[in-house]
């Protein structure tokens, strides 16, 4: 092999992002609030969201599980992260955001886990933040022997929803386990 | 003129770093027991930032020491340095292994200036009387994790920095410019794409060695001289690492994926053949895309490993007086786009 040389590669990406859509990295601060970030109200550190599950049964052993994050409407979240984990006769065969935020920097899954994680977006204007009542994330599972038991485990330390630094999940109220018949 | 690809990423060493071997020995230049740290992280800084951090010592598996509140002034380019004073009293008949956790940041175990993370089960450092240093600078620390720090980084780090947004705070502000801002809130965004924590500690207590009745017997024969002589174990030979590496490398920005084929040649100086391996190379050659990307596209677009398929073939060529090649900075796109 002739002596090396070289590097050079690779690269990547996305520029031409440049060109249809500008930064929404500005270096400088944020100017005044907007009417959205008029959103960011005081919430009183009331822990008013929870996570609610839907489940429906699209084959014998595939279902689809819609998960919401629930709350009073109007109020706002600046981010919230759902870890799941499967049991032993499921496995997590894939995961979709939902609409709850604009952002989903984190939609991690094994067979065994999931994490996902929404944000608020941060715009020039200001930060936009997630919605109440909408959905969060969707998974697809499949019971991989449909006659005995499966179900998914909400592991709460990877399971949080914030606004303005603080905790804003009722955990109490919040999903803690789903499952499959 | 805006380019058309401004974010982009060079493998430029393609991650061929330098192992200094099995065993790191610090070097000393001064009485006292101090440690020359240099270290890089995630972001830009101006000249003056400085940085605090804290060093775990771990002997085998059982963390031996803390050191809180050591500093580190900004060099360049990403890397900080700076001397810590390791107050305590250290056996420094045994290996450590050092876990490292800057504040704002992830921390990271390293057992050698190479292995790291899940890859660092036994350390390696051996510190001697004076001034040790050490560097790791070939391994991006990832921002995100403000305190009160759990050692990871999730929504309500990005509550924090959202809560603080166009005000001065000390906590939030990842890159000390003096304001909390969008590029805080980046960082930490970038962190979480890439599904980051702090290090386990993986490291593991030594292997009881089996009793000499089980080992098999050696029998040792004459030599043609009247002295005894040993045998002993192939000496390692250090050598060059060539690889070609081939594949397709996919970058998330925005939601939008971009897709460039790789297919370049490299090498590395390794200390035996044995560290030439194709998931050596694979491995080196995504922390290098990593890196790439964090300074060339400033925290924002991420690294699709898993949609990323690599292939190295690896060749080692003894040759004793290896040097590494150095090290591409540029953040030029060059290279094709995937069909």
């Amino acid at each position: 092999m002739k002596p090396l040389v070289v590097v050079l590669l690779a690269v990547l990406l996305v520029g031409g992002v440049a060109l249809k859509k500008p930064r929404t990295t500005p270096s400088t601060p944020v100017g005044s609030p907007s009417p959205t970030v008029t959103l960011l109200k005081e919430q009183k550190g009331e822990k008013i969201f929870y996570f609610e599950a839907r489940l429906s049964k699209q084959t014998a052993t595939l279902s689809n599980l819609d998960i919401f994050l629930m709350g009073k409407n109007g109020e706002s979240v600046d981010g919230a992260d759902l870890t799941l984990e499967a049991s032993k006769n499921l496995r997590i065969v894939n995961v979709f955001p939902g609409q709850t935020f604009r952002q989903y920097p984190r939609v991690f899954f094994t067979e065994e886990e999931a994490i996902i994680t929404g944000i608020a977006d941060l715009t020039a204007s200001g930060a936009l933040p997630g919605e109440a009542n909408r959905l969060f994330a969707s998974l697809v599972v499949e019971q991989i022997d449909p006659t005995l038991p499966a179900s998914l485990q909400v592991n709460t330390a990877g399971t949080g929803a914030y606004f303005q630094g603080k905790p804003v999940l009722n955990q109490e109220q919040s999903l803690k386990k789903v499952t499959l018949k | 003129m805006k380019r058309l690809f401004w974010g982009l990423i060079f493998l430029s060493s393609l991650g061929f770093f330098v192992y200094l071997g099995s065993q790191y020995v610090f070097r000393t230049r001064a009485s006292g027991l101090n440690l020359a740290l240099k270290l890089k992280l995630q972001g830009n800084y101006r000249n003056d930032t400085k940085i605090q951090f804290r060093i775990d010592l771990y002997s085998e598996s059982l963390k031996i020491a803390t050191f809180n509140g050591a500093q580190l002034s900004y060099s360049e380019n990403k890397v900080f340095e700076g001397i810590v004073m390791l107050n305590q009293e250290l056996d420094l008949s045994k290996p450590y292994a050092i876990f490292i956790k800057p504040e704002k940041y992830l921390g990271q175990l390293f057992c050698s200036p190479t292995e790291v993370g899940e890859s660092c089960t036994t350390g390696k450092f051996n510190f001697i009387s004076g001034l040790n240093s050490l560097d790791i600078s070939n391994q991006m620390f990832y921002a995100g994790d403000l305190a009160p720090q759990d050692g990871k980084v999730d929504s309500a780090d990005i509550s924090k920095i959202l809560a603080k947004i166009g005000k001065t705070d000390a906590i939030t502000d990842i890159n000390q410019d003096g304001i909390v801002n969008s590029i805080d809130y980046t960082l930490t965004q970038r962190t979480l794409s890439l599904n980051k924590a702090d290090d386990e500690i993986t490291l593991v207590s030594p292997t009881i060695l089996p009793s000499p009745t089980s080992a098999p017997k050696v029998t040792t024969l004459p030599s043609p001289t009247s002295a005894p002589t040993a045998t002993t174990a192939p000496q390692s030979v250090r050598g060059r690492c060539e690889g070609i590496i081939t594949g397709e490398v996919r970058v998330k920005y925005l939601g939008i994926t971009e897709c460039r084929v790789v297919e370049e040649e490299d090498y590395r100086c390794v200390n035996s053949a044995s560290e030439c391996t194709k998931a050596a190379c694979i491995r080196y050659t995504k922390a290098e895309i990593e890196e790439t990307l964090a300074r060339c596209d400033h925290g924002l677009a991420s690294f699709d490993e898993a949609n990323s398929p690599l292939n190295c073939e690896v060749k080692f060529v003894p040759e004793a007086n290896c040097t590494d090649p150095v090290q591409d900075t540029s953040c030029d796109d060059t290279s094709e786009k995937c069909n």
